[in-house]
């Protein structure tokens, strides 16, 4: 059994990491170019993470074409012109692919190089809609903007390090250093005498070229490569892998620290490593990019491991495929009536399945030094975790491998909904600076996922209550027993969800300077509040029946969701993410399939009870 | 009994990790993180130069002086403005040493510059505090110090560490400057 178990952990592990596996044959190895530190969207983060969340960004894949996307980084940086022939934009949108001009394919993914005559098209167009609110825009415009912006991005990333890359220039004899390459840093040491020679030039021949001899005309051409390769690297920032020797913990782009006269003598070291990585990447000389990529890590001395770790563990994906056996395991269990083996089996799936969202948690503290519920996703990962974690428990009480079903099947609806969610690869993102409040963000926002977490148990159970009794499943000694449980489970998470709410308020009271302003988020966690106060009092003063009590448990689901996820769509409050339409529908269509579910299902008790 | 045991546990293991997150980032440890970054300031490189006049200097030979290097080229308006400045800034405090490293391609732009200074500056330019160089081809403002921006000035403290690093002109006649001259004194 242990053996079973160890080698089904190790084969899910495996078959996730295809992509790492592969990366491994490129031709030069890419471990220690993937843990180099890069600054992007306030945080710093290894390069692995930084080619993961672009190329998620650019073609909607982790891997491109089996290749590790670090190695797809490495070429784009190191050999753009190679790497403008990957395919890595998806165009989804058929409006856009036609006003693209792009010929239609099995999978829409094209090339920069086949995108360059449609993006010079549209441009026009795409000027006009910038001047727009987002909101007039419709979904092919929102395309076409998105496409432009990406390929705005891309070529950031093409040129990141073109002051380093070899030029293809014609070099008078005077301005030869004697190398074997000529970069554009080589050539700006003699710019100030190129464009003196260009100055005399002119004045004594004029604007027209034809009038120079070819020595001159070399000059010429030189001083038009140096503006052109500087125009085109304008705002180029992108890419922040060389340490400020100004600032500390800032790090720079390498145009911006040439552009913005920050580099001093510390940052030669750096500049000379990058240009010989890019040399090596090019020539495959697996020592030199070894040498440099230790030198790199040396001066740098930012640890990016553990995140490299987390991204390559990948737990939260993980966990998902273990619930799913787990909950497969549960079904098996109980459709032979509680064969302990299955049922043992479903227990330790779960188990790992946990370990490994609980070992994410932890990771995710430790890079991002902050309680693991700062965002939207994060809180949606925080409830994953804890919701099967209460079920679980609920398990060893009830032993009836109701809490194990229930545990198995949040931890894969919960996990479906966080890989939904998880936008562009990378999600851990630096907070706001009201939210980045440790104190508050740990004691609020930790006690309201908890009681989020008690809610969605409390409406699993509540679903199998009316699902055992639907289909005359249980005994009535067996739904007393759930009942009871459903009741405690009912309670704690009213308990959470209080303390949660009041101390939001207070949190608000110490940043905005009131308790209470009917922000959506506030209505919707008073909302799962006032809704648990409404049953339990309804049960307490006799109102309401076993079956309408239990319906409105079931109905925790949907009042969580809104009060959850639902009013971050309205787009206004203060926890406003704005409007995701997949998101709108999917709650929609969730509400439905529930208030249809849970009715058919007390109907069909009530029928039952009737006969 | 058992689950108020739970319940205590979770509460326990709340209050715990607040009081974890709280500490990890309190005030002071962030002051002290603040206080290390500007502490360890960084040591000048070494190079010598030859100044217009045919006289030798080394930047270790200034130590215990504070010194103003000054990357500048007769073509770059900024620098043009701030020379005088600059210049009239080494008068008035003669315990600092003023090195101005031209990237002009030649000698006789320099020259042909200084012909057109006024008459002030021309004699602070006499003053053996100002140090005027070329520095050929940019070895010491593109090799040694990625200076490809100019103006840029370094202020180097007496222990021949970076204090400040300016880059285009500023106001050499300011508050700022004249408190962190002072304070380089000391």
């Amino acid at each position: 059994m242990k053996h079973l178990l160890l080698s089904i952990f190790l084969i899910l592990i495996g078959l996730s990491n295809i992509g790492a596996a592969q990366a491994d044959e490129s031709k030069l190895p890419i471990d220690n170019f993937k843990s180099l530190p890069i600054l992007h969207d306030g945080r710093i983060k290894p390069l692995d993470t930084f080619a993961r969340s672009e190329l998620v960004h650019f073609s909607g894949k982790h891997s491109f074409e089996g290749q590790d996307a670090s190695v797809w980084l490495a070429r784009t940086i190191f050999d753009p012109a190679t790497a403008s022939e990957d395919k890595i934009f998806k165009v989804d949108n058929s409006d856009v692919r036609h006003l693209m001009g792009l010929e239609e394919r099995k999978k829409p993914l094209y090339a920069f190089t086949e995108l360059t005559a449609g993006l010079q098209k549209t441009f026009p167009t795409v000027e006009q809609l910038m001047g727009e609110p987002k909101q007039n825009l419709s979904t092919e415009q929102t395309a076409l903007l998105t496409l432009h912006e990406s390929a705005l991005e891309y070529t950031q990333l093409l040129r990141s390090m073109s002051l380093l890359l070899p030029l293809n220039v014609d070099l008078p004899s005077d301005y030869d250093d004697h190398k074997d390459t000529t970069t554009y840093l080589d050539l700006k040491k003699h710019a100030i005498e190129i464009e003196d020679r260009i100055r005399t030039i002119i004045d004594k021949k004029g604007n027209d070229p034809e009038k120079y001899s070819p020595a001159e005309q070399r000059v010429a051409i030189l001083g038009l490569q140096i503006r052109t390769i500087e125009s085109a690297a304008q705002g180029n920032n992108l890419l922040r892998v060389i340490p400020s020797p100004l600032e500390s913990g800032d790090y720079l782009a390498p145009w911006d620290l040439v552009g913005s006269g920050q580099a001093t003598w510390e940052s030669v070291p750096q500049i000379a490593l990058w240009e010989k990585l890019a040399d090596s990447w090019r020539d495959g000389k697996a020592k030199d990019w070894h040498d440099a990529l230790s030198e790199l890590h040396d001066l740098n001395k930012t640890d990016t491991k553990p995140e490299i770790l987390y991204n390559k563990i990948s737990p939260f994906q993980n966990a998902l495929i273990f619930y799913a056996l787990s909950f497969l395991f549960a079904l098996a269990s109980m459709t032979f009536h509680g064969k302990k083996g299955l049922t043992i089996l479903s227990a330790l799936t779960a188990i790992i399945a946990l370990s490994l969202q609980t070992g994410g948690l932890a990771a995710r503290i430790i890079i991002l030094e902050r309680p693991p519920v700062g965002t939207l996703y994060e809180s949606i990962l925080f409830v994953g975790t804890v919701a099967p974690l209460f079920a679980l428990l609920m398990e060893l009480k009830l032993k009836n491998i109701l809490g194990l079903l229930s545990a198995a099947f949040m931890g894969m609806m919960v996990g479906l909904l966080a890989m939904s969610m998880a936008d562009e690869g990378d999600n851990m993102k630096v907070l706001t600076a009201v939210l980045n409040t440790q104190f508050w963000l740990t004691t609020h926002v930790l006690c309201i996922s908890i009681g989020y977490g008690w809610c969605l148990v409390t409406s699993v159970i509540a679903h199998l209550i009316l699902l055992a009794q639907a289909t005359n499943r249980i005994t009535q000694e067996g739904v007393k027993k759930l009942l009871h449980s459903q009741s405690t489970l009912a309670l704690t998470a009213l308990l959470f969800t209080a303390t949660g709410t009041i101390l939001g308020g207070i949190w608000a009271d110490q940043s905005w300077g009131r308790f209470w302003g009917w922000d959506p988020k506030e209505n919707g966690a008073l909302l799962i509040v006032l809704w648990l106060v409404w049953i339990i009092h309804g049960k307490i003063a006799g109102q309401f029946t076993n079956l309408q009590v239990t319906m409105g448990y079931a109905f925790l689901s949907v009042i969580v969701g809104t009060a959850w996820i639902g009013v971050n769509l309205l787009g206004v409050g203060l926890h406003s993410y704005g409007f995701t339409e997949g998101l709108f529908w999917g709650l929609g269509i969730f509400t439905i399939i529930e208030v249809g579910l849970i009715s058919a299902l007390a109907l069909t008790i009530n029928k039952r009870s009737v006969a | 009994m058992k689950n108020a045991a739970i319940l205590i546990a979770f509460i326990l293991l709340g209050a715990g990790l607040t009081i974890w997150f709280d500490q990890a980032n309190t005030p002071d440890r962030i002051i002290e993180k603040e206080i290390k970054a500007e502490t360890q300031m960084q040591t000048v490189p070494d190079f010598t130069i030859t100044t217009l006049d045919q006289k030798t200097l080394t930047l270790s030979d200034l130590k215990g002086r504070t010194v103003i290097l000054n990357f500048w080229a007769t073509w770059c308006a900024p620098c043009v403005v701030e020379f005088p400045k600059l210049a009239a800034l080494a008068h008035a405090n003669p315990d600092i040493t003023l090195i101005f490293l031209s990237s002009d391609t030649n000698t006789d732009a320099i020259e042909k510059f200084l012909e057109k200074q006024s008459e002030e500056t021309k004699k602070f330019l006499k003053d053996t505090n100002i140090a005027i160089a070329r520095d050929e081809k940019r070895k010491i403002t593109a090799d040694l110090f990625m200076t490809y921006k100019l103006p840029e000035t370094l202020i180097i403290n007496k222990r021949g560490e970076l204090a400040q690093k300016i880059v285009g002109d500023t106001d050499w006649q300011g508050e700022e400057i004249k408190t962190l001259l002072e304070d380089l004194k000391d």
